[in-house]
Parts: structure tokens; C-alpha cells; sequence
């Protein structure tokens, strides 16, 4: 899959096309209803993928390793307690890379030693399994490097989930400094209305029981005024205030609609919990071209309660974008 | 985890006069990894049978190995193994799981083990001392002749090791005191006989332990049904009616119908396969929901209804 | 009934004993241990070892104190819900910074407050870490 399955079938097109074109071939539109519902809409992945590799990787990368360069206490995280999960997680990685794009990634094992290969890159990095003196990151820190996705540790404790170990370079508004080290209900204790029916006692049930080797997928969206993959609340005075700049000439080409495709993988030697998270913008120009796309989304916002749109951050430019969509529609529909 | 590993007899050995040891292998396939306390589910022409992985998860070598103790003959799982397993033969085996996973955030980890209990400590024990984490063991056997892994446990694990050999009201005796005075950061795991877990479950409500200190292997479903009667199904959302025979589970009656109701264990703990209930009496035979949960909801891996049910499907 | 260790600040000794009648009365068996402020990690660590399995752990302790001996019973094996926080009156709450991580003081939870650190605006929520012992204060713009 990715770059160079792309690049092999469309071999004549320039790259900006290839880019232009998996972009939204390969994006993960979010709504299966044309109405707002939140649920644990999560399915199991068979193969039990839990990364995926995408024509934005080598773009991606450069941006996460800045990021963690210039702002490394935002980005990591970790607990003393998670290092053997994230020995873990770092095998698993390394592994899914060069099983699924064997082109692009090499990775080898024999007895502790281990050597992965980064063809894209063209890097490399040799280590003993578990032997901290072989690497200059934590395995957490260094795997995440070589992939799209956030990574966040969950360990499976006597009394509940807690976010031990985390880099997050993609945040859509929360801080990975606040939440760690915090159980898994009280890192979502700001979601409106879920508190209530015992909706998040449910999911946190549902991951605790997840069995080893597999892997349960879900699409949560949401909507960003910016271009921008790292909106961190760190930096919310920075990317926050373009929300009141939308208006309903300008919201194509502000407004991008985010999706996180978020996996949840039970490691099968430590029991704890990864969670990936792949984020995925797709500015609206490009969405409303896709006309199922659009009438799906333009159904979501019309019917998002209130409260919904004020934790997603939407109130603000709501109307607006509305408008914009309903332009959008006139204009269609007069077109044809 | 729908699918299964085929997988080849390497070695059988004798741990003792009835417990012999399997190591499975492939050529083929890289075995998925596990975690000390994991099983594996192998298919045997009697049913699927669950067995602890023995070996240490940090250096498995592409092998799984479990331990059996004959308890039947040819037509039950363990006598079959013992009598009609030999080296070399195919072996269909569900990848691991594992409903006995060690808490990592123990300060020091306290087994008691009985019997054949034993086999999840063996790869618990290798783990822990691996990874350089403070741990004991008590074990209860018959004698030195009847005890699995006595040698192996000698060898590696001797500092740590007690074992309890002399006649049974000494032996409860001597293990209850064992399991006294013990101190925060402690984690007990029990695996043996049922009347064996008793007894240690009880004199840890005594000593006032939190029950969350507290974990147990959990193999075999809470009530075991002698001789399931079909029953009638009627699925209020789906206007659906069907009939469950004697030999079919409810989860399997469902997946007939083309009702796809989630499941994974298979033996009443993970939960995964919960159903709502509308009317009718249920035996319920997981050992995962709560009583009030019981009330209205069911497992269909293991639980049966009586004469004629209403679920929410 | 469990065992219960009160662990109490000078400051607030008052509270600490009025919680060691109250359980005892409940039957349970009480140790209460009075420390000084700024507490000691050694020290600290010194009363929580080798407590009987099952101990409930009791706090009077505000600021620091409080978060640094929370982690402390959690590394002795104390799970969370096994350290309570006692009531008493320590006047202030911790504010955690999203801009810039610093955890600043406030009477109250109602009123916005400035950073100490980054000078950002700050509006206090009830979105409460006990790891952080902190509320996450967001940036008003
Ligand atoms: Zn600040």
C-alpha cells in the first residue's frame, strides 16, 4: 500500500498528481449516517494492522521529528512502568513496517539483536532488544519516529486503564502533559453528555477486554480552521484565534475536516494497550467535490447538537460554514 | 482470532509418571508472542482444549510448550494427547490468549500453586526473573515423584521456591500461613483445584485483602451445564425464531441465523458476546457479568436459556 | 475493617486526629504520622513501606506535599483509589498551565487567573488530574 503501490499503477503521472489524487482516494471519510451520532463505532481489522504507511510519510516524518526536536516535554512523555510495553511496541512496529511495505523498510532479529532499515529515509538503527545502552531514545520515542501515526501506551492495570506512555506531535486540542499518568475515564471527563449514561464506563470495558493480537478501528473527526496537523492546546493562542476569521467566502479554503484513525492493538506480552492515532486533513474545497461526501457532511454539521459543536470547537464559524455549504448547493444545483 | 496455527508435535517428554510435556512448532510460520499466563486452544477431535504456555515469553524460540496431565482416557482431551499424540503429528492450535496476565505494577509477585496449577507460573517465574522482578512461589503437590517442573523449579527458581509435600491438613495449614502478613505492592496469583483456590480465597477475606490483590486462573466456565436441554430463542428486533439444540451454544445458534454477535473467548470471561435479555429464565454459566448484570443480560458463548426466551436482538 | 494510615501535615494535625477518632470508632486499626512541610521523598517513603496489604492511605496534606506522597504510594502499591484525600481546608488550588506546564495557586476555581510563568489568561476547569494533583486551566484568547 502507500507511496509506491500508488506511484507503480500512475507511473506517468508528475508527483504533485500522486499526492493530489491518494488524498483523497485514500482518505478516511468518517460518516457512514447522515445524521450526528456518537457511539463506539469501533470494528475489528482483519489483518490486524496497526500503522498505515501513506504517500504524505516522508512530509509527515520531517514535521514530527522538528516538532520533537524543538518542543521534546509537549511531545513524550512516559512512566518508569511502561518500558517494557514500549520495548514492546517498538518490535511490533518495526516488524508491521517491513512486513507490509517490505520496498521500503527492512527489519531483522536474531536472538536480541536487532537491525531496521528505513528506505525512505535511508536510515537506520541497530539495537539489542531491552538493552537500554543500544539506543539513545526511549523505544517509544525512537519507533515513533519512523511512523505517521501517534502512539499512546495504556497500561492494563489491577484497577483500570492509565496513560503511561506517549508521543503525540498531532494533538487535535488536548495536552499529552495533563493527561499522563491519569486513568483512562478521567482523561475524556470533558466529553459533553458522555459522563452521564456510563457511555465511557463502557468503552473502557470494551478496550480491557480487547484480546491479545487484535486489532479494533475507529474514525473520530472533528474540524480545523489551519492547515496545520499539530494543534496542540500548547499552542492554542497560536491556531485558535482563525476561527473567528472563517466567513462564508473564505471557509473552502480554511476549513479542513480532520479525521483520526484511531486503532486499538492489545500487546500480547506486556497485556497493556497501544492506541495509534493516524490524523488525516482534507480541505473542504477538495471534500465537496466528492458530492456523496458532501451531502454526508453538510447532514453531520446540520444536525450536530449544539453542545457537540461547542466541544469540537465549531460554534464559533458554524453559521458560516453552513452558508458556505448551502452556496455550494445553489450553485450545483443551478449548474445542472 | 477466528483463525488457527497449524502446527507440528517437536518433542513429547515426561515431566512425570502422568504429566507429560508438548512442544508445538512450524516450519512455515512465525508464532504470534504471548505473555506469561497465556494459553493456547488446541483442536482435538473431543472439542477445543485450553492448556497454559510454560515457556518464558522473552525467549520463546518459535515454540510453544504446555504441560498435561492425563485425567482421562483416549476419549477425553488429556488421554487423548497422552495416548494418540506422538512426535511429529499436526496439531490445529488457536493462538494464544490470555486471562491471566501478570500486573506489572506489583512490587513483588506471590503464587500458590497446586498440582498442575502450576504450568502459568513456570512461564511467569522465567519472565519475572528475566526482567529482574522480585517474586515467590508455594506449591502444593502429592509428592517429590508427583510434582511437575520440581527439578526445573530447583534449578532456577530454588531461592524462591517452597514446596508442600506433607499430608493435607499440615499442608493447608502451613500454605494459609504463607499467605499471611503479607504488605502493599504484593500481588497473589492462585492456580489449582477447585477446593484448593477455596480455601486461599477464603483466608484472604479473612486477612481482609482487597479482592483486587487477588487473581485466579479462571479455565473453566463458573457452572458447567451436565445435560444442556435445547431451548427456543425469539429475537424481538429481528422477528426472528429459532430453536437451540443440545449441542449447540446460543453464540453458535446466532451466527446460523446470520445474527454476527461478537464473541472471543468462548468460555463465559471476556464478555465480548453480552446480549440483552427481554423475558425468560437464563442459567448463566460466564463467570463475567455481575448479579444485577445477570438480571438482564447474558453471555451466549456459555449460558443457556430455559424452554422459551426473549433477547434484544 | 482495613487498616488505615493517616498521614497528616503539622498544619493541619487537627483534621488529621479528628480522622483517627472517626475510624477508630469504625473499628479499623489506625496509625496517624504528623510530617513536616516541604516532605521528604526518603522519608516518605520509609512510612509507606512494608504497610499491611489492604491499607487505606488518608491524606492531609495540600500543594507539593500532597502530589509528591500520592506518586509515592503509588510506587509503595498503593492503587489510587486506595489514597484518599481528607477534608480539609488548604485554602488553594492548583492550577496546571496548558500554554507552559506550570502548575499556579488560586483561592478559587471560579475566577480566571494570569500565569506565573507565561502571563497567559488563564480560565480554571473541573477537568482534574490526580497525577498532576492539578485542574487544567485553558487559555481565553
Ligand atoms: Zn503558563
Amino acid at each position: 500500500m502507500g507511496y509506491y503501490g500508488i506511484f507503480k499503477i500512475t507511473g506517468r503521472l508528475d508527483v504533485r498528481e500522486v499526492i493530489q489524487v491518494s488524498r483523497l482516494n485514500g482518505f478516511p471519510f468518517p460518516f457512514t449516517k447522515d445524521q450526528y451520532t456518537y457511539s463506539n463505532n469501533s470494528v475489528p481489522l482483519d489483518p490486524a494492522k496497526t500503522i498505515t504507511v501513506t504517500a504524505d510519510y516522508k512530509n509527515e516524518l520531517e514535521l514530527k521529528r522538528k516538532l520533537l526536536q524543538k518542543h521534546h516535554h509537549r511531545c513524550f512523555r512516559s512512566l518508569p512502568l511502561s518500558m517494557e510495553s514500549q520495548w514492546e511496541i517498538m518490535l511490533l512496529l518495526f516488524n508491521e513496517l517491513a512486513s507490509c511495505n517490505p520496498e521500503s523498510f527492512t527489519f531483522q532479529k536474531k536472538g536480541d539483536e536487532c537491525l531496521f532499515q528505513n528506505h525512505l529515509l535511508e536510515e537506520e538503527e541497530a539495537f539489542v532488544f531491552r538493552d537500554v545502552s543500544t539506543i539513545a531514545l526511549e523505544p517509544l520515542d525512537l519507533v515513533g519516529r519512523h511512523v505517521q501515526e501517534d502512539l499512546i501506551l495504556m497500561g492494563d492495570r489491577h484497577n483500570g486503564l492509565f496513560l503511561e506512555a506517549g508521543q503525540l506531535c498531532f494533538p487535535s486540542n488536548w495536552s499529552l502533559a495533563f493527561v499522563q499518568g491519569m486513568e483512562f475515564k478521567s482523561i475524556h471527563n470533558p466529553v459533553p453528555g458522555i459522563q452521564n449514561d456510563g457511555f465511557i464506563d463502557k468503552v473502557e470495558r470494551f478496550i480491557s477486554k480487547i484480546r491479545p493480537g487484535t486489532v479494533w478501528e475507529r474514525k473520530n473527526w472533528s474540524i480545523t480552521v489551519t492547515n496545520m496537523l499539530d494543534t496542540p492546546l500548547e499552542t492554542y493562542s497560536v491556531w485558535g484565534k482563525h476561527r473567528q476569521e472563517v466567513t462564508c467566502e473564505n471557509a473552502g479554503d480554511l476549513i479542513h475536516l480532520r479525521v483520526e484513525v484511531q486503532r486499538l492493538f492489545r500487546l500480547p506480552m506486556n497485556h497493556d494497550v497501544l492506541f495509534t492515532i493516524h490524523t488525516y486533513l482534507l480541505q473542504l474545497n477538495d471534500l465537496i467535490q466528492q458530492e456523496s461526501w458532501f451531502k454526508s457532511f453538510y447532514q453531520n454539521i446540520k444536525t450536530l447538537p449544539e453542545e457537540i459543536a461547542e466541544y469540537k470547537g465549531i460554534s464559533t464559524y458554524r453559521t458560516e460554514l453552513i452558508r458556505f455549504l448551502e452556496n455550494h448547493m445553489e450553485k450545483e444545483r443551478r449548474g445542472q | 482470532m477466528a483463525y488457527t496455527l497449524q502446527l507440528t508435535v517437536k518433542k513429547i517428554e515426561h515431566e512425570t509418571d502422568t504429566i507429560k510435556k508438548f512442544t508445538f512448532t512450524s516450519d512455515e510460520i512465525p508464532l504470534p508472542p504471548f505473555g506469561a499466563g497465556a494459553h493456547v486452544t488446541l483442536h482435538l477431535p473431543m472439542g477445543k482444549r485450553q492448556y497454559s504456555l510454560v515457556n518464558n515469553p522473552l525467549e520463546m524460540k518459535n515454540e510453544y510448550v504446555i504441560a498435561v496431565k492425563k485425567i482421562s482416557d483416549h476419549n477425553g482431551g488429556s488421554g487423548y494427547l497422552h495416548e494418540c499424540i506422538g512426535q511429529g503429528d499436526n496439531i490445529s492450535v488457536s493462538p494464544p490468549d490470555n486471562f491471566f496476565p501478570l500486573r506489572t505494577e506489583a512490587k513483588h509477585h506471590v503464587f500458590f500453586a497446586a498440582g498442575i496449577g502450576i504450568t502459568p507460573f513456570v512461564s511467569m517465574m522465567a519472565y519475572l526473573k528475566t526482567i529482574g522482578r522480585s517474586f515467590e512461589l508455594h506449591y502444593a503437590a502429592s509428592g517429590e515423584r508427583e510434582c511437575a517442573f520440581h527439578r526445573h523449579i530447583q534449578n532456577h527458581f530454588r531461592s524462591k521456591s517452597t514446596f508442600y509435600f506433607m499430608k493435607r491438613e499440615e499442608k493447608i495449614a502451613k500454605l494459609k500461613k504463607a499467605l499471611q502478613n503479607r504488605t502493599m505492592g504484593t500481588h497473589i496469583y492462585l492456580c489449582g483445584p477447585p477446593a484448593f483456590m477455596d480455601i486461599l480465597l477464603e483466608h484472604s477475606h479473612k486477612l481482609r485483602y482487597p479482592e483486587k490483590f487477588i487473581h485466579e486462573e479462571q479455565f473453566q466456565p463458573a457452572v458447567l451445564i451436565e445435560n444442556p436441554q435445547p431451548f427456543f430463542v425469539n429475537l424481538v428486533k429481528t422477528k426472528k425464531t429459532f430453536m437451540v439444540s443440545s449441542g449447540q451454544t446460543l453464540l453458535d445458534a446466532l451466527h446460523e441465523i446470520d445474527i454476527y454477535v461478537p464473541y472471543t473467548c468462548r468460555m463465559g470471561v471476556c464478555g465480548t458476546c453480552e446480549v440483552e435479555i427481554e423475558e425468560g429464565d437464563v442459567v448463566h454459566c460466564d463467570s463475567f457479568l455481575t448479579e444485577e448484570e445477570k438480571v438482564g443480560n447474558m453471555l451466549t458463548c456459555v449460558s443457556r436459556g430455559i424452554g422459551h426466551i426473549k433477547l434484544r436482538l | 475493617m482495613r487498616p488505615i494510615l493517616i498521614l497528616s501535615e503539622v498544619r493541619f494535625k487537627k483534621d488529621g486526629l479528628k480522622e483517627k477518632e472517626l475510624q477508630k470508632e469504625n473499628g479499623s486499626s489506625v496509625e496517624l504520622k504528623l510530617i513536616d512541610s516541604p516532605v521528604d521523598r526518603k522519608k516518605i517513603e520509609q512510612i509507606l513501606k512494608d504497610k499491611p496489604l489492604g491499607t487505606m492511605l488518608i491524606l492531609y496534606t495540600g500543594g507539593a506535599a500532597r502530589k509528591r506522597i500520592r506518586r509515592a504510594a503509588n510506587s509503595a502499591g498503593f492503587s489510587h483509589e486506595d489514597v484518599r484525600i481528607g477534608k480539609m481546608d488548604t485554602g488553594t488550588y492548583c492550577i496546571f498551565c496548558s500554554q507552559c506546564h506550570r502548575i499556579n495557586r488560586t483561592a478559587s476555581l471560579e475566577k480566571s487567573i494570569i500565569c506565573i510563568s507565561c502571563g497567559q489568561h488563564l480560565e480554571p476547569s473541573n477537568h482534574y488530574s490526580s497525577f498532576q494533583d492539578a485542574y487544567l486551566g485553558y487559555p481565553i484568547l
